[in-house]
Order: C-alpha cells, then sequence, then structure tokens
C-alpha cells in the first residue's frame, strides 16, 4: 500500500469510527484492520487483535491539526532573548 | 557517644544543616551515610522507595570525602551529603533500569551529566529511586517494582513519575533526591508527599545520560525539604553540559543570594479561570496562600495565561511523539514491557499511535508552543511569578481518580496545573501550603519567566519562611500496607 493510499484508508476508518459511534457499532470495525494496514506500511509494528479502535482512538486523540502561521519558527527557547 | 546523638537526630536535617555538620566535623560523611542506610532499613520496607542500593559503594566514597575534609579540602555544602538519583539517571557501575525489569542488567559505564556534577560536589549516592516505569504518568504504581508508598499514608501513592524520590526525602531518608518532570513528575510527588520540588528552564540542567523519554519537554530536578536546599541543588545541577547541546549557556546566578529578598512589592499573577480544577481542601489552602502572600507584602494581580486546554493540545501530540520515537528500540527489544501499564500510563497502543501522527501535526504543535510561550511571556510581563496550587487532589489514591465535586477526574486534569509548564518550559516550584481535612498535604506552586528560577526561589521561599507547613513531618509506618 502506498503512503497516500494508507492516509486514505486512514480517513475511510475515520469516517467509520464516526459512523460507528453512531450506530453503536462494536468496537471491532473495518477501521481495525485499516489502522493495521496503516501501521504495517508506515511502521515495524503490527496491531494485535482488538488494538485497532484503542490506537486510533489515541491517534486522534493526540494530533494537532489547528491551523498555525506557517512562517513561525518551531524553536525552543533562546536564553539570550527569552530571559 | 554516638554521631547522631552528637549531631541530633538527622532524620529531618537539611542539606543546608547537614552539611555544615559535615564541615565543622560535628558528623562525618561516613556516619551520615551509615544513618541513611540505617533509616532505608528501617523505614524502606513500608515505602518501597529504592531500586537499587549501593551500601559498599557509598560508605567507601563516604570515607574518602572525610579523608578529604581532614586534609583541608571541603567541596561545599554537598560535601557528604546522602542522595538518590531517579532509576532513569545513568550512574556508572551500578544499574539504571528506568523503572523496568527487562532493563536490571543495564549498567551503565558513565555517569548523566546532573550525576557528574553531584558527584564533584560530594554527594554521595545511597541508591536508585523507585519510579513510575519508563517516567510514564503519576500513579506512584510500577507494575515491575511494585507501588511505592507515601508516607504519610502508606495506602496512598506518593505520585509520580519520581515516586521514589518524593516517598524517600519526606520520610527523613536523605535530604535531596534528582528526579526529571516531563508533565509534573518532581513538582507532583513533592505536592503529594509535603516537600519542595524544583523544575527548572528547559535547558538550564543536563539531560545527557538520562533516559529519553519527551526529549522537548523532560527537565532534571531537585526535591528537597526545604526550598534553600534547592537552591543549593540547583546551583550544582545548572549549566551549560557539552554533552547536551540543548543545555544554555545562560549566566548561573547565585541562587541562595536571592532567596531573601522577600516578597514586599513583588507582583505575583493568578489566572483565577486556571485556577478551577481541584478538590474544595486545595483551592480553600490555595486562597489561604494567597492570603498569605498579600500580607508578605506582594501584589496579586489578575493574569490570563494560555489555557490548559491550549497548552495541553500542543504537548500532546509533542509528547505522543516523542515517546513514540524514544521508546522504539525498547518497544522492539520488550514488547510485552508496556502491556502491563498502569494508567494514565502510555499502552502500547498509544506508543503505536504516536508513530502514526504526520510529521506536519507535530511540527505545527511545536510553531503553536512558540506562539504560546510568546502569549504567556506578554500576559506574565508586569509579575514576577505566577502562582497555581500544584496538584488538584490531596492524597492520590492507587488506582482509579476519586470524583471532584461531583465530575469525572481525568489524567489531564491530575496534570492541569504542572505539564502546561513543562510545555512552556519555564522554572516552577512546588512548596507545601497546608494539609486536607484527612491530613494529606498540599502544594503551592510558582512559575516565572525562562532561566528566572531565582525568583521562583526567592518566593518560595519568603513563602515557606512565613509559614509551618515545611516543618512537618510524616511518622511512617512499618508494617507494609
Amino acid at each position: 500500500m502506498l503512503r497516500r493510499d494508507a492516509i486514505a484508508s486512514l480517513a475511510v476508518s475515520s469516517a467509520g469510527i464516526l459512523l460507528g459511534a453512531c450506530t453503536h457499532a462494536p468496537a471491532e470495525t473495518a477501521s481495525t484492520i485499516d489502522i493495521g494496514s496503516l501501521l504495517h506500511q508506515l511502521t515495524d509494528y503490527t496491531v494485535r487483535p482488538g488494538e485497532g479502535a484503542p490506537v486510533l482512538a489515541s491517534l486522534q486523540g493526540n494530533r494537532f491539526t489547528a491551523a498555525v502561521d506557517p512562517t513561525i519558527q518551531p524553536a525552543d527557547f533562546d536564553a539570550e532573548t527569552d530571559a | 557517644m554516638s554521631s547522631e546523638a552528637m549531631s541530633g537526630d538527622a532524620s529531618f536535617q537539611s542539606v543546608a544543616e547537614l552539611g555544615a555538620h559535615i564541615h565543622a566535623r560535628r558528623i562525618s560523611c561516613a556516619d551520615a551515610a551509615q544513618q541513611a542506610f540505617d533509616r532505608i532499613h528501617r523505614l524502606d520496607p513500608a515505602l518501597n522507595s529504592f531500586i537499587t542500593l549501593v551500601r559498599d559503594a557509598a560508605l567507601a566514597q563516604a570515607k574518602q570525602l572525610d579523608e578529604e575534609i581532614a586534609h583541608g579540602k571541603y567541596r561545599g555544602p554537598l560535601h557528604g551529603i546522602p542522595i538518590s538519583v531517579k532509576d532513569h539517571i545513568d550512574t556508572a557501575g551500578i544499574r539504571t533500569t528506568a523503572g523496568a525489569k527487562s532493563r536490571l542488567g543495564n549498567v551503565p559505564t558513565t555517569d548523566a551529566g546532573v550525576v557528574k556534577r553531584l558527584k564533584a560536589a560530594g554527594a554521595v549516592i545511597v541508591g536508585k529511586a523507585n519510579m513510575n516505569k519508563f517516567a510514564d504518568g503519576e500513579s506512584g504504581d510500577n507494575p515491575d517494582f511494585g507501588k511505592i508508598r507515601n508516607p504519610w499514608n502508606t495506602a496512598y501513592s506518593p505520585g509520580g513519575s519520581s515516586s521514589g524520590s518524593g516517598a524517600h526525602v519526606a520520610a527523613g531518608i536523605v535530604p535531596l533526591s534528582v528526579g526529571t518532570d516531563n508533565g509534573g513528575s518532581v513538582r507532583i510527588p513533592a505536592a503529594l508527599c509535603g516537600i519542595v520540588g524544583l523544575k527548572p528552564t528547559h535547558g538550564r540542567a543536563s539531560l545527557e545520560g538520562i533516559f529519553p523519554r519527551l526529549y522537548s519537554l523532560d527537565h532534571p530536578g531537585p526535591l528537597t525539604r526545604s526550598v534553600e536546599d534547592c537552591a543549593i541543588a540547583l546551583q550544582i545541577l545548572a549549566g551549560h553540559d557539552s554533552s547536551d547541546r540543548t543545555t544554555a549557556r545562560h549566566a548561573v546566578p547565585d541562587y541562595r543570594t536571592a532567596l531573601r529578598l522577600g516578597l514586599k512589592g513583588l507582583s505575583i499573577g493568578v489566572d483565577h479561570a486556571y485556577v478551577s480544577v481541584g478538590q474544595p481542601d486545595v483551592l480553600s489552602a490555595f486562597n489561604a496562600a494567597l492570603d498569605t502572600l498579600r500580607s508578605l507584602g506582594a501584589r496579586i494581580v489578575d493574569v490570563t495565561i494560555p489555557t490548559a486546554d491550549q497548552l495541553g493540545a500542543v504537548g500532546n501530540t509533542i509528547a505522543s511523539c516523542e515517546y513514540s520515537v524514544a521508546a522504539a528500540q525498547l518497544f522492539h527489544d520488550h514488547p510485552t514491557d508496556f502491556d502491563a501499564a498502569v494508567p494514565p500510563a502510555s499502552s502500547t497502543a498509544d506508543i503505536k499511535a504516536g508513530a502514526l501522527i504526520p510529521a506536519v501535526d507535530y511540527i505545527r504543535a511545536t510553531q503553536q508552543r512558540r506562539v504560546l510561550q510568546e502569549a504567556y511571556a506578554k500576559a506574565t510581563r508586569d509579575v514576577a511569578v505566577v502562582v497555581t496550587p500544584t496538584y488538584p487532589l490531596a492524597g492520590r489514591p492507587f488506582g482509579p481518580y476519586p470524583r471532584v465535586q461531583d465530575k469525572e477526574f481525568t489524567a489531564n486534569d491530575a496534570t492541569h496545573y504542572t505539564f502546561a509548564f513543562d510545555v512552556l518550559g519555564v522554572p516552577a516550584i512546588s512548596v507545601p501550603c497546608g494539609f486536607s481535612h484527612d491530613g494529606f498535604p498540599i502544594g503551592l506552586q510558582f512559575v516565572a519567566r525562562p532561566f528566572d528560577e531565582g525568583t521562583v526561589l526567592r518566593a518560595a521561599y519568603a513563602y515557606e519562611q512565613a509559614t509551618t507547613w515545611h516543618t512537618h513531618h510524616p511518622t511512617v509506618t512499618t508494617t507494609p500496607a
């Protein structure tokens, strides 16, 4: 699976989870399989049975997606200017 | 007459007091170390606050330090002081587990940057402190080395992740321990154990040789029973380390000199909207502390700092990505090490999810951190320090959090007052400010601008000296809970 396909798969997975939440679907959905594919393509990790939903929940809970001024340098403290 | 009788009960002597006795040769370094081991023998079965003890090496080092004093060489206020360090800080020749049994065979060949400084100053390491596994979470519950117990009530947690450090400093075993803080891991145990804990500015002290968890959020810092001892310890820990390029070259001032400047005319900021989370006893103690600060001549000023939600959104992304990188090799070598994670520590799912966060999210989070740092600087430009409670609970049970004011209490609530200042990277200190109705200590936090540790120490010292909370010590129930 190419990276763009994997990301598209994640988008579908996310939609699936949202739909699942509306319809009280069980935690194990197609998204579990998709997140496993994504992990396999992008990392060395595999998803164990039942782990897809918590991985996806953690991913959704820990993403920073707000718009930020792209001209900002993401620097840490500069002792000379911040003190 | 025993040395303990000559110098009084050394259990709750400060670094400054014990150091003065050692310097004047009223107590030897060897006796100071031996007394620490006697207290460990007596108290630690109930606390479980150490993973490794190094009695022979410590006593040998202490005897050598005694010889130095006999020959006129005195290294300074840490000369011969028995201390501990958290067990993810490398110590040459002493196993360093990061709280994981899978790392029992890890024996570093060199000392961490902070350990080099402590040893050069004459501190005697008596052991490695138990901790939350991989410095993750504040439960004080290590699935590999067992629960660490709060000396005020051994059925409760001392907080974490520098759990053992908080427990044995509060119990009078050693007067100083060095821990680390990336979400509150120095300040939370300090608050829950009724002692002082300082998280310096990111870059103020070396992270070299410390098991990396969150590269841009980790901060080493001292836990002590007095603010003056924190100043003494920071004087040793602070400064540039050529092995850690994140350390600043900013000058290190004399921290003890500034302690006694008082609070008269000092502006102290309070964000009342921020100070909204906590048990009634904690919020009452905080308000009483504000009255004390006013009575000392401080001016209490309203400020509006970035919210915990804003800082948490940025911090959680940074933390998730950085931990996923830091833990990758461990995860590869010991995949089951994370299975027994005690909430709110990261689970295997969290590690895997962190590896999937897009790089653009991480970069945007670090950009937004810069925006929030500037917003914080602007919001606090007219005050010397900001003051908050340290931890919203007085008494942290093992297991699920209690409900607070009839609401669910979450892991984010637990670090509401601490994680934000790790994200901002600014210095913060926790000092005791009271007790709950059922006898648990409560902490008060002072926060300042980057590299202004001197002012948090000054404010904390003035508050400490105007109150008696730091003079209360626990009586440890020596039957394990």
